[in-house]
């Protein structure tokens, strides 16, 4: 049933004295869609999916889960969930294949040793089965943890910062894993700070910021509504401000030793650059850009982007 | 119950491959019974208390009981004896009641036999089992060969004949074992599950498991069973120890086989309650060990709590402990199931309120 949503928030709000951590968002998921939740450190993405797992008791509002008030009843659906918390430890003094062993009682699935490794090589942990938890890495216990989430095959998954502390092609991995299970009918709902991989992933994306929602739509609806156009890099330029660019009528920012020109619509980069050559502003090299999530987000909370991380 | 099974040998896995736990459970109650069972096993030189019952009240028996009190005086140890009424019956509930080592009792009609040399047994009750009863064999046996010597008779005419009793007496050991094994139970279930809960919490164990099909009540089932084969495989090795190679006159009775059930079942509940108001390590056991210690020193563990002053034994009498230890030492030692099943209606009582209060007021939500 395509488009049936099967989380539906309404006004939900979080507060802890003074700080409201969560203040009155309303959302919902589709089925069989990767649904990002996007913003700074602090937002509130996490105490957000932490209430729709039922590990906090919201203020106020609602949270729907398959039709179930999980405020009341998380019980009733949890063996239909999967969970990677965004701060998870594996238990330590178990190896992996015990664990999912573990894991698998729990959802009442009985796991062969042909299903644990099939598990443990979708995750890339198939070389480090005799390895207690405690000895492996970060990644790797990451790794391990979306193994937990994955185990009783969960209908809805709830991956909180997957990605952080994996490497590039780990990452680019668990990328493919996810189209994968997405493709096979799991929804997923993502908390994520890299923007590369909500803009890779997702097919719906809420960005948040101080805990409410600032927007909301498809990559593309929102690169589409909230950036300016395609965008112009001027590499090591020379002056030390933008004021002589912006004299000259043009969008410019200074990102680190390089500057940023935002191409309005109807304007084309062959002109830009011809102003840019008959203003004698000087640069070493120019790159052009299409405009990314990135854009869109800076656009809408402000702040930077260092490796791919939102800061704010 | 696959949930609880599946919880149960993931713990178990966890448990035994932390050799601090499986030290602390099996390791150390042996180290301390070991070391309590030298440190206070008897001396050389014991106390014995023997009953002389006179029941000829001749010239010859009381030359006898002379002969008695100077091979008495030879042996390690002090005697003490008295002169009893003939009409006195003398039997195992007596030399209980006067905390008695043993009896000898001369029949009526000794002298007249002894002078016609005729064989008359002097009769002795003694509980092979006690530490004395080499020593008050020896000193008969003395008095027997100097009496005969003094009748001049060719043939020996006095003999012993022994009457095997239990005079209810035990050693340190045999009070001890019990002991040990409550606070074993005590130790296990209230100060370390507060300890691996706080774990749970800093590790982020619980937030997991929330998310998982398994019920509070499953992980606290599953703790259960786990505690019941560590503390069973412990108490096992703790019999085999004490009773085969210190000497303790114990018996594992279904009466004690409930009260450890039911001490499980009631240190286990104190404990997780503990565990879920304590949430960091230090904080968990800082308060386990602010219950457990008065608790393992006042409740009559080490020493017998009629020893202790009256403010002491009335402050023991607040700490579930004493109940568990008390039930134990009436049905393993002294063989006393009406005191034991009193102790243990305190314990299943005490076991079913914390287990409900337990099974309420633990929380996996974060604060």
């Amino acid at each position: 049933m395509p488009n049936e949503s099967i989380i539906t928030v309404a006004n939900l709000k979080k507060h802890y004295g003074d700080i409201k951590a969560v203040d009155d968002l309303s959302f919902d998921v589709a089925r069989g869609q990767i649904f990002s939740c996007l913003g700074p450190n602090g937002a509130g993405k996490t105490t957000t999916v932490e209430m729709m797992e039922g590990l906090r008791t919201p203020t106020s509002g609602s949270i729907e889960i398959f039709g179930v008030d999980v405020t009341q009843d998380y019980a009733s659906i949890r063996h239909r969930v999967g969970v990677l918390p965004q701060d998870f430890i594996p238990f330590e003094r178990l190896k992996a294949p015990e664990a999912i062993e573990y894991f698998g009682g729990l959802y009442s699935r009985e796991m062969s040793t042909r299903d644990i490794d099939r598990l443990l090589e979708t995750v890339g942990l198939e070389h480090r089965k005799g390895i207690i938890a405690k000895k492996l890495s970060g990644g790797e216990k990451k790794k391990l943890g979306i193994a937990l989430a994955l185990v009783g095959q969960p209908e809805l998954l709830f991956l909180d910062e997957p990605t952080t502390g994996l490497d590039a092609q780990a990452r680019r991995n668990l990328w493919g894993l996810l189209e994968d299970l997405r493709n096979e009918g799991t929804t997923i709902l993502l908390t994520t700070h890299y923007l590369d991989e909500a803009e890779k992933l997702s097919d719906d994306v809420l960005i948040m910021d101080e805990g409410k929602e600032v927007a909301r739509g498809s990559p593309e609806d929102l690169i589409g509504r909230h950036c300016g156009g395609r965008s112009i890099l001027l590499h090591e330029y020379g002056e030390d401000s933008t004021e002589k660019l912006e004299a000259m009528g043009l969008a410019a920012e200074r990102v680190r030793n390089d500057v940023k020109i935002t191409v309005g619509e109807g304007v084309s980069v062959r002109d830009v650059l011809r102003r840019l050559d008959s203003g004698g502003i000087r640069y070493k090299d120019v790159t052009t850009a299409e405009p990314t999530l990135e854009d869109a987000f800076i656009s809408l909370v402000g702040g930077t982007i260092v490796s791919g991380e939102l800061r704010k | 119950m696959s949930r609880v099974l599946a919880d149960l040998k993931a713990f178990a896995k966890q448990f035994m491959r932390n050799p601090f736990g499986a030290a602390f459970s099996i390791g150390f109650p042996l180290l301390l019974l070991v070391t309590f069972g030298a440190m206070f096993s008897p001396s050389d030189s014991p106390e014995v208390h023997l009953l002389i019952q006179d029941l000829d009240e001749s010239s010859l028996s009381f030359e006898f009981i002379e002969d008695m009190n100077q091979s008495a005086m030879n042996q390690a140890g002090s005697f003490t004896n008295h002169m009893t009424e003939s009409t006195y019956v003398m039997n195992e509930a007596v030399i209980r009641e006067y905390e008695l080592s043993g009896a000898l009792v001369i029949p009526a009609g000794f002298e007249e036999k002894a002078l016609n040399s005729t064989p008359v047994d002097v009769i002795l009750y003694l509980d092979y089992s006690s530490t004395t009863d080499g020593i008050i064999i020896d000193a008969v046996d003395a008095a027997i060969e100097s009496f005969e010597a003094s009748l001049t008779v060719s043939n020996q005419v006095v003999g012993v004949e022994i009457v095997e009793i239990d005079n209810g007496e035990f050693v340190f050991i045999d009070f001890f074992l019990p002991g040990i094994i409550a606070l074993t139970i005590m130790l296990n279930c209230l100060m370390i599950l507060p300890s691996l809960m706080a774990d749970y919490w800093s590790h982020g164990y619980f937030k997991i498991l929330k998310t998982t099909p398994l019920r509070k009540w499953e992980w606290i089932l599953s703790k259960l069973i786990w505690y019941v084969i560590i503390m069973g495989l412990s108490i096992f090795l703790m019999l085999v120890v004490g009773v085969g190679v210190l000497g303790a006159e114990a018996s594992l009775t279904p009466i004690a086989v409930a009260h450890v059930l039911a001490g499980i079942i009631l240190f286990s509940s104190i404990g997780i309650l503990i565990g879920a108001w304590a949430k960091n390590t230090d904080t968990a056991a800082g308060v386990s060990q602010a219950i457990g210690q008065p608790m393992m020193f006042l409740s009559g563990i080490f020493w017998q709590l009629d020893e202790l002053p009256g403010i002491i034994q009335t402050i023991s009498k607040v700490f579930p402990l004493t109940y568990l230890g008390e039930g134990l030492r009436a049905t393993m030692i002294d063989g006393n199931d009406s005191v034991s099943l009193e102790n243990l209606a305190v314990v299943v009582f005490l076991a079913v309120v914390f287990f409900i209060a337990a099974s309420r007021l633990i929380s996996w939500k974060e604060k």
